[in-house]
C-alpha cells in the first residue's frame, strides 16, 4: 500500500475510533442525564408523599401507625400512570404498605444501600429494569424512619436512549464518510510533494542498486516541502554517502574474488539488534506536517459529534424540564384544591406560606408561586414581571367551577445551571476523547510513517559511515519501507561478497580466524560476513498508548474509590470509619513505595515486556477482585495488589524509556512518558464519573481489567522480546532508590524546611485531600459522582497549567523559596475557606488552587532538593537525599491518610480538610522560619 | 346377628350420641364481655372477630351500665357460670373485674378465669399490671388503644403552631382521669406548654355532676387555654354531645382520643384508633389464649397498630380554626 493509502487509512481509523468511543459516551452520556431527569420527575411525587408522613413522624407516631398510608400512596401512583409501584418502608427495608399491594417482604438491599448512604433525603438509583426514586423519612432527631420510592419501568429510557443511539450512530457514518473524504483530499495534497520526494529517493537508490549513476534531480523541488523538504536532503545526503561507501566496497570486495566467482548465499539465524532511536529531524518534520491535519480531524469530527449530541440530549432535557414542573404546579394546585374541597376558604389557607415555602426549598426549579382569585391571595418566592414564558397556571374547581387558580414561575438561572451541568459533561467527554485521539495519532503516525521513516534514517546514516553488518525487516510496500529494503539488499549484498572474498582469502592461509572488515576494505567499513543482524527499533512511542490505557486502568476508580471503600461493610468494629477508609489509599501507597525498588531488578531479568505484562495481570486480578469485594479487608487487600501493579507497569515503562534509548533522548522521553501517564489520569478520572454514574461503581473495575488487558495486548506486541540493552550509564537507579534513612538529611535545616515545610504537606494535599476526602465531602453535599470527578479534573489541569507557566516564569523568577511558600500558603488558606464555608463552588476552588500551587511547586521543589543534596548534604549522596525525599513524601502520605481518615469520624470531612489547611499553613511557615535559618547557618560557614 | 343384640347395638349408638351431643353442648366456650355502657363498637368488634374466626365460643355481654356496683355480681356470675374468658371495658371495669396487682389473692376479683381488658387509658399507671411487656399477673392480659400524650400534644401544635395552653376537664373520682392529668402534667416542660386542669362537680352518689360541664368548659374559656383535651374519661365521652357542644359554643377545640366524638359529635380533632378495631384486637388475644392454649401472663399488652387524624371540618369552620395546608394532606375529615 502506497504511503497515502496507508496514511488514510490510518487516519480514518482514529476518526472511526474517535466517533465510535464518542458515540459511545454521548449515548452514555445521554442516558446518565436523562435517567436522572426522569428520577427528578419522579422524586416530586415522591417528596410530595414523603411530606405527610413526615409530619406524622414530626408529631411522634412511626410511619407505619398511620391507618390512611395506603390512601397517600393511591393519590401518589395517580399523579403519573407510568408509575408502576409507591411503596412505604420502614428503615429495615421492610415493606409496610404498597400500591398495588404486594406479598409482605422487603425492599432490595441495594436500593436500601442507597438510602443509607444517601446524606440527603433525597436519592434514587437505576436498576437494569427500572427508575427507583426515593425519599428518606427522619424524625426529628435526624434519624432515618422509614422511606418512601416510587418506581418507573425503564421502558421510556430505553425508548428515548434507542432513538438518540439511532440518531448518534448515523451521524457518526455520516460524519466517517464526510471527514474520510476530507481526509483523503487533505492527506494527498500534504503528501503529494513528499511522497513525490521519496519516490524520488528510491528511484535514485534503484538506478544505484543497478550500478548506474543516481537519476538527475527530480523536478519537486525541495523548498516547497519546508522543513520537511530540508530534512529530506538531508536524507538525500546520507544515502549519497551510503551509496558511495556501497559502491567502494562492492568494488573492493569484487577485485578480490576470482572473475568466476559469485557470492556466497548467506544462511543461518539472524542475528536481534535493539535500538533506541530518538527523533530525527525528518520524523518531527514529518509528524509537524501532518499531526495537525489528522488532529484537526479528529478533532472536527468529535467536534461535530459531540454538537449532535448536543442537540440529542438539548431534545431530551427541554421537554423533561417542561414536565417537571408542570407537575410541581399540578401536585401543588391538587393539594391546595384537596384543601379548599375540605370546606377552607382560599382566602383562608392557613399555613399556605409554610407549605409554597416547602416547596420552593424541595424544588428550587420554581422560582414563584402564587394562589389568585381575583387577585393574589397568597404569594411566595419572586416574581419577575418578564416571565411570562415560563409562567403557568393551574386551576382550582369546585363543583366544576373554576374559583382561582395556582400560577408558578420557573427559575430560568436553576434552569441554565443544569444545562451547564450537561454542556460541561459532554464536554469532559469530548476532551477526554481528544486526549485518546492524540495518543492514538502519536501511535498510527510512528507506525505508519515516523517509525519507518527514523529506521530509514538509522540505516541510512549506518550506511552512510560504513556499517553494512544491519538490515531492516519491512511489513508493508509504503515508499519509505521500500528504500529501507532497497538499503537491506545492499546490506546483504555487501555481506554475501565479503563472505565470499573472505573464503577466497582464506583459501591458501592456514588460520581459521578470517579477516575481519576492516583489514579486507580499510577503515571506515563494518561487514559482518553473515546474515547482517536484523534491527528492532525502540522508541518512547511503544509505550505511550499502554501507558496511556494503564493509567486509565488504575485511575478510572478514583473519583468514587472512597465511597467504595465506605460502602465496603467493616468486619472491624474496632476500626473507625473514617480509617477504614483511608486503608485501601495507604495500603496502596505503601506497596507502591515498597515494590518500586524491585522493578528495575525484575525488569532487567525478565525483560520489561514481561514485567508490565506481569503487572497487568496484577491489575487484572487486582480489579476483579475489588469488583467482588464487600469488606473493607478485601478492598484494602486487592488495592494493594493495585498498587504493586501499578509501580511495576509505570516504572517498567519508564525504565524502557530511559535504557533502550539513547541518553540525549532521555529528557524528552522522560517528559513525554510524564505527560502520558498524566494524560491517563487526567482521562480516567472524568471518564470514571460518568461511568460510575451510568453503569455503577463496580462495573468500572471490570472496564479497568479491560483496559489493564488492553495495554498488556499492545505491550506485548509493541516492545522487543528479550532483556533490555542498557544503553547508557545507570544514574537512574538513583532516582528511584528508597532511603529509610531519613534522619540524616533531615539534619540540615534547609532539607528540613523542604521536606516538613512543603513535601509532606503537599503530598497530604495529593494524597488525602484529592484522592480521599473531595469525594466524601462532595458526595456529602449530595454531589453526583460525575461532579466529583469534574473537580478532581480541574484540579489535574490546573497542575500541568501551572507546571508549564512555572516553567516560563522559571527564568525571570528564579526564587524557589518564594514560590513554594506562597504556593503553599494559597493551597492552605482555600483549604481552609472549602473547611469553613463547604460548598461545591468552595472545593472547587480549594481543588484548583491545590493544584495550581502544586504545579508551580514541582520545579522550585526539585530545584532546592537538588541545592540541598549537592551542597550542604553532599556527603550523604544524591542517592539518599532523593530516596529519603521519596520515602518522606510516601510515608507523609500513608500516615496523613490515616490520622487525617480517623479525625474524620470526629471533625467531619469539612473538619478534616481545615486540618489539611493548617497543617499546609504551618509547613508554610516553618518552612520560611527553618529556611532562612538554614541560609544564615550556610552564610556563616561561608561569610 | 340376633334381634337382641340388633337392639343393643342401636342403643348403644343412641346412648353414644346423645353423649356426644352433650359433650359439644358443653365443649362450646363462654366468652363474657363486660362492659361499662353497653355494646358499641369495641364489643362488636371482639364479637365479629370470634365469629370470623369460627372460635368455637359464645360472647355474652355483662352490661354493668355505669353501675359500678354490678360488677362484683358479675364476677360471681362468671366463675358461677364457668366462663372460659372475660373481656373487660374500661378502666373501671377491669378494675373491678380483674383488680389489681396486689389483688391477686382477693376472691372479690377474677384471679382464676383469663381476663383480656380493653380501651383502658394506662393499665401500668392504674396499676393493673407491671409493664405492656410482661403484665406480671398469670390470667391478665390486654390491649393498648392509644397514641403517646406527646403525639397528641405535638398535633395540637401543628394544627395551631402557636399552641401552649391545654386545657383538662377531669373526673376526680375516676382513677383513669386523675393519672391521666397527671401524665399530661409531666410533659408541660418538656414540650413547652401550660396546662390548667378543672374537675368535675361530683354528684351525691360520687359520680360527676353533668350540669359542671358547662361550668368547667367557662373555667377553662376563663383561663385562657387553647385547646381542650379529653384526657381519659368514660363520664365525658358518654356526655360526649354536651361537652363536644359546650367547647364549641366557648370557641374552644376538643382534641380526644376517641373517633366517635369527632364522627358523632362536636370534637374538632382526634388521633385515635377505630374501636371496631380496637374490639378486634382484643379478639386477637382471645383467641390466642382460647384457641392456641396460651398463658394470659405469657402474653404482652397489644397495641393498636394504626391510628388515624380525624378533623370535623364544620366544627372548624365553626371555630373559624382551618386546618394548616399540609395537615390537610393526611388528616382524615368529617365534612
Amino acid at each position: 500500500m502506497s504511503l497515502l493509502g496507508r496514511l488514510w487509512v490510518s487516519t480514518i481509523a482514529v476518526i472511526a475510533i474517535v466517533l465510535a468511543v464518542l458515540s459511545l459516551f454521548s449515548v452514555l452520556q445521554h442516558d446518565v442525564i436523562f435517567s436522572q431527569l426522569i428520577r427528578q420527575r419522579l422524586a416530586v411525587t415522591v417528596e410530595g408523599t414523603a411530606r405527610p408522613f413526615r409530619s406524622v413522624v414530626e408529631m411522634g407516631l412511626p410511619v407505619s401507625m398511620m391507618r390512611n398510608k395506603r390512601d397517600l400512596l393511591e393519590r401518589a401512583r395517580g399523579t403519573d400512570p407510568a408509575i408502576k409501584e409507591v411503596v412505604l418502608f420502614n428503615p429495615s427495608g421492610i415493606v409496610v404498605e404498597s400500591t398495588p399491594a404486594r406479598p409482605p417482604g422487603r425492599i432490595p438491599r441495594e436500593v436500601l444501600q442507597v438510602q443509607l448512604q444517601s446524606i440527603d433525603s433525597r436519592w434514587s438509583l437505576e436498576t437494569d429494569t427500572e427508575l427507583i426514586s426515593g425519599a428518606s423519612i427522619r424524625n426529628e432527631a435526624g434519624t432515618v424512619v422509614g422511606g418512601i420510592l416510587a418506581v418507573y419501568p425503564g421502558t421510556e429510557l430505553k425508548a428515548r436512549s434507542a432513538a438518540v443511539a439511532r440518531q448518534i450512530g448515523l451521524a457518526s457514518a455520516g460524519l466517517f464518510v464526510l471527514f474520510s473524504a476530507i481526509a483523503y483530499l487533505i492527506l494527498r495534497a500534504r503528501l503529494k510533494a513528499v511522497v513525490k520526494g521519496l519516490g524520488r529517493l528510491e528511484h535514485a537508490l534503484a538506478s544505484l542498486g543497478h550500478e548506474g549513476r543516481r537519476a538527475a534531480q527530480s523536478d519537486v523541488s525541495s523548498a516547497k516541502l519546508g522543513l520537511l523538504g530540508n530534512a529530506l536532503d538531508k536524507l538525500e545526503e546520507g544515502l549519497d554517502d551510503a551509496s558511495r561507501k556501497y559502491k567502494l566496497a562492492k568494488a573492493r570486495l569484487e577485485a578480490l574474488l576470482p572473475e568466476d566467482a559469485a557470492a556466497l548465499a548467506l544462511d543461518g539465524a539472524r542475528e536481534l539488534v535493539l535500538v533506541g532511536v530518538p527523533e530525527t529531524a525528518l520524523t518531527r518534520s514529518f509528524a509537524r506536517r501532518l499531526t495537525p491535519v489528522i488532529a484537526a480531524l479528529a478533532l472536527g469530527s468529535a467536534l461535530a459529534l459531540g454538537y449532535v449530541a448536543y442537540l440529542s440530549i438539548n431534545e431530551s432535557f427541554r421537554p423533561e424540564i417542561v414536565k417537571r414542573t408542570l407537575l410541581i404546579g399540578t401536585d401543588a394546585a391538587a393539594n391546595i384544591q384537596r384543601t379548599i374541597e375540605a370546606g377552607v376558604p382560599i382566602d383562608k389557607l392557613v399555613g399556605g406560606l409554610q407549605y409554597f415555602d416547602h416547596i420552593l426549598a424541595d424544588f428550587p426549579e420554581i422560582s414563584y408561586f402564587s394562589v389568585v382569585t381575583d387577585e393574589p391571595v397568597l404569594e411566595v418566592g419572586k416574581h419577575s414581571a418578564r416571565a411570562r414564558s415560563t409562567r403557568s397556571s393551574f386551576p382550582i374547581t369546585i363543583g366544576g367551577e373554576k374559583v382561582g387558580e395556582i400560577v408558578t414561575e420557573t427559575n430560568p438561572d436553576y434552569i441554565a445551571t443544569q444545562f451547564r451541568d450537561v454542556v460541561l459533561d459532554l464536554g469532559v467527554v469530548v476532551l477526554v476523547i481528544i486526549l485518546f485521539a492524540f495518543e492514538l495519532i502519536v501511535v498510527v503516525m510512528a507506525i505508519s510513517v515516523t517509525g519507518p521513516l527514523d529506521r530509514l534514517h538509522h540505516l541510512v546514516d549506518l550506511q552512510a559511515g560504513g556499517d553494512f553488518s544491519k538490515r531492516l525487516i519491512a511489513s508493508t510496500r509504503s515508499e519509505i519501507e521500500r528504500l529501507g529494503t532497497s538499503l537491506s539488499e545492499r546490506a546483504e549484498r555487501l555481506n554475501a561478497l565479503f563472505a565470499a572474498a573472505r573464503r577466497a582469502i582464506m583459501a591458501g592461509a592456514a588460520s581459521n580466524n578470517g579477516p575481519s572488515s576492516r583489514e579486507v576494505l580499510g577503515p571506515g567499513f563494518r561487514l559482518a560476513g553473515r546474515r547482517p543482524a536484523v534491527l528492532r527499533f525502540c522508541s518512547s512511542t511503544d509505550i505511550r498508548l499502554p501507558l496511556f490505557l494503564f493509567a486509565m486502568a488504575d485511575e478510572l476508580p478514583l473519583s468514587f474509590f472512597a465511597l467504595y471503600a465506605r460502602a465496603a461493610e467493616n468486619p472491624f468494629t474496632w476500626l473507625s470509619d473514617g480509617f477504614a477508609i483511608g486503608l485501601p489509599f495507604a495500603a496502596y501507597l505503601l506497596t507502591a513505595l515498597l515494590s518500586a525498588p524491585f522493578a528495575r531488578p525484575l525488569g532487567k531479568r525478565f525483560g520489561y515486556r514481561r514485567l508490565f505484562v506481569t503487572a497487568a495481570v496484577l491489575t487484572v486480578f487486582a480489579k476483579l477482585g475489588l469488583f467482588y469485594a464487600h469488606n473493607i479487608f478485601e478492598v484494602v487487600l486487592f488495592h494493594s495488589m493495585n498498587g504493586i501493579g501499578f509501580a511495576f507497569a509505570s516504572l517498567a515503562c519508564q525504565d524502557y524509556v530511559l535504557d533502550m534509548l539513547p541518553k540525549g533522548a532521555r529528557s524528552r522521553s522522560m517528559s513525554l512518558f510524564r505527560t502520558t501517564l498524566f494524560s491517563g489520569v487526567f482521562a480516567a478520572t472524568a471518564l470514571g464519573g460518568i461511568l460510575a454514574d451510568r453503569l455503577g461503581q463496580r462495573p468500572v473495575f471490570i472496564i479497568c481489567a479491560g483496559l489493564a488487558i488492553a495495554a498488556a495486548v499492545l505491550i506485548w506486541r509493541l516492545l522487543p522480546v528479550g532483556q533490555p540493552t542498557i544503553a547508557s550509564g545507570d544514574e537512574r537507579a538513583e532516582e528511584e532508590r528508597l532511603s529509610f534513612n531519613v534522619l540524616a538529611p533531615m539534619r540540615n535545616a534547609q532539607f528540613a524546611a523542604i521536606a516538613l515545610g512543603i513535601v509532606i504537606p503537599q503530598a497530604i494535599i495529593d494524597h488525602v485531600f484529592i484522592s480521599y476526602l473531595l469525594a466524601l465531602q462532595m458526595d456529602e453535599m449530595g454531589r453526583s459522582v460525575s461532579d466529583i470527578a469534574r473537580v478532581m479534573m480541574c484540579f489535574f489541569l490546573m497542575l500541568v497549567l501551572a507546571g508549564s507557566l512555572q516553567g516560563k516564569l522559571w527564568e525571570r523568577f528564579r526564587r524557589p523559596a518564594s514560590v513554594l511558600a506562597g504556593s503553599s500558603i494559597l493551597a492552605g488558606v482555600v483549604l481552609l475557606a472549602a473547611a469553613t464555608m463547604p460548598s461545591t463552588w468552595t472545593i472547587l476552588l480549594a481543588a484548583s488552587s491545590a493544584g495550581f500551587a502544586l504545579g508551580m511547586s514541582g520545579g522550585p521543589l526539585a530545584v532546592l532538593i537538588m541545592e540541598s543534596a549537592e551542597g550542604p548534604l553532599a556527603h550523604l549522596g544524591t542517592s539518599t537525599v532523593l530516596g529519603a525525599v521519596r520515602v518522606l513524601e510516601r510515608g507523609g502520605s500513608i500516615i496523613g491518610l490515616l490520622l487525617i481518615g480517623a479525625v474524620t469520624d470526629y471533625a467531619g470531612y469539612s473538619g478534616a480538610t481545615g486540618i489539611i489547611g493548617l497543617i499546609t499553613l504551618a509547613g508554610a511557615a516553618g518552612f520560611v522560619l527553618l529556611f532562612a535559618q538554614g541560609r544564615k547557618a550556610i552564610g556563616r560557614r561561608n561569610p | 346377628m340376633t334381634r337382641a343384640s340388633k337392639l343393643v347395638s342401636v342403643l348403644l349408638v343412641a346412648v353414644g350420641s346423645c353423649g356426644l351431643l352433650v359433650q359439644t353442648v358443653e365443649a362450646r366456650m363462654k366468652i363474657g364481655m363486660v362492659v361499662w355502657i353497653g355494646c358499641e363498637d369495641v364489643c362488636r368488634g371482639v364479637k365479629d372477630y370470634v365469629s370470623e374466626n369460627q372460635i368455637d365460643a359464645d360472647v355474652i355481654v355483662l352490661d354493668a351500665a355505669q353501675n359500678p356496683a354490678k360488677l362484683p355480681g358479675f364476677v360471681e356470675q362468671l366463675r358461677r357460670e364457668h366462663f372460659d374468658l372475660a373481656v373487660t371495658w374500661g378502666t373501671k371495669v377491669t378494675l373491678g373485674i380483674a383488680g389489681r396487682l396486689a389483688d391477686h389473692d382477693d376472691p372479690r376479683f377474677l384471679t382464676d378465669i383469663p381476663v383480656v381488658f380493653t380501651v383502658v387509658a394506662d393499665p401500668v399507671g392504674s396499676g393493673i399490671i407491671e409493664s405492656y411487656e410482661l403484665t406480671g399477673r398469670d390470667s391478665v392480659t390486654g390491649t393498648r388503644n392509644r397514641v403517646p400524650e406527646s403525639v397528641n400534644i405535638k398535633s395540637m401544635r401543628r394544627y395551631m403552631p402557636g399552641f401552649d395552653h391545654l386545657g383538662i376537664l377531669y373526673d376526680a373520682n375516676a382513677p383513669n382521669s386523675m393519672l391521666k392529668v397527671e401524665e399530661i402534667r409531666r410533659l408541660t416542660d418538656t414540650l413547652q406548654f401550660k396546662l390548667d386542669a378543672v374537675p368535675l362537680s361530683v354528684l351525691a352518689d360520687g359520680t360527676p355532676d353533668p350540669d359542671s360541664i358547662d361550668s368547667g368548659i367557662a373555667a377553662l374559656k376563663e383561663k385562657g387555654v387553647q385547646f381542650i383535651y379529653l384526657g381519659s374519661s368514660a363520664f365525658l365521652e358518654k356526655q360526649s354531645d354536651d361537652f363536644t357542644g359546650a367547647a364549641v359554643a366557648a370557641g374552644l377545640a376538643v382534641l380526644t382520643p376517641y373517633e366517635h366524638m369527632v364522627t358523632d359529635s362536636h370534637a374538632l380533632m382526634s388521633i385515635a384508633a377505630r374501636d371496631y378495631d380496637v374490639g378486634k384486637l382484643a379478639g386477637k388475644q382471645v383467641a390466642k389464649i382460647l384457641v392456641e392454649g396460651m398463658r394470659p401472663g405469657d402474653l404482652p399488652v397489644l397495641a393498636m397498630e394504626e391510628f388515624a387524624y380525624l378533623v370535623n371540618m364544620k366544627v372548624a369552620k365553626r371555630l373559624d380554626l382551618y386546618p394548616p395546608v399540609e395537615f390537610l394532606q393526611f388528616v382524615e375529615k368529617v365534612n
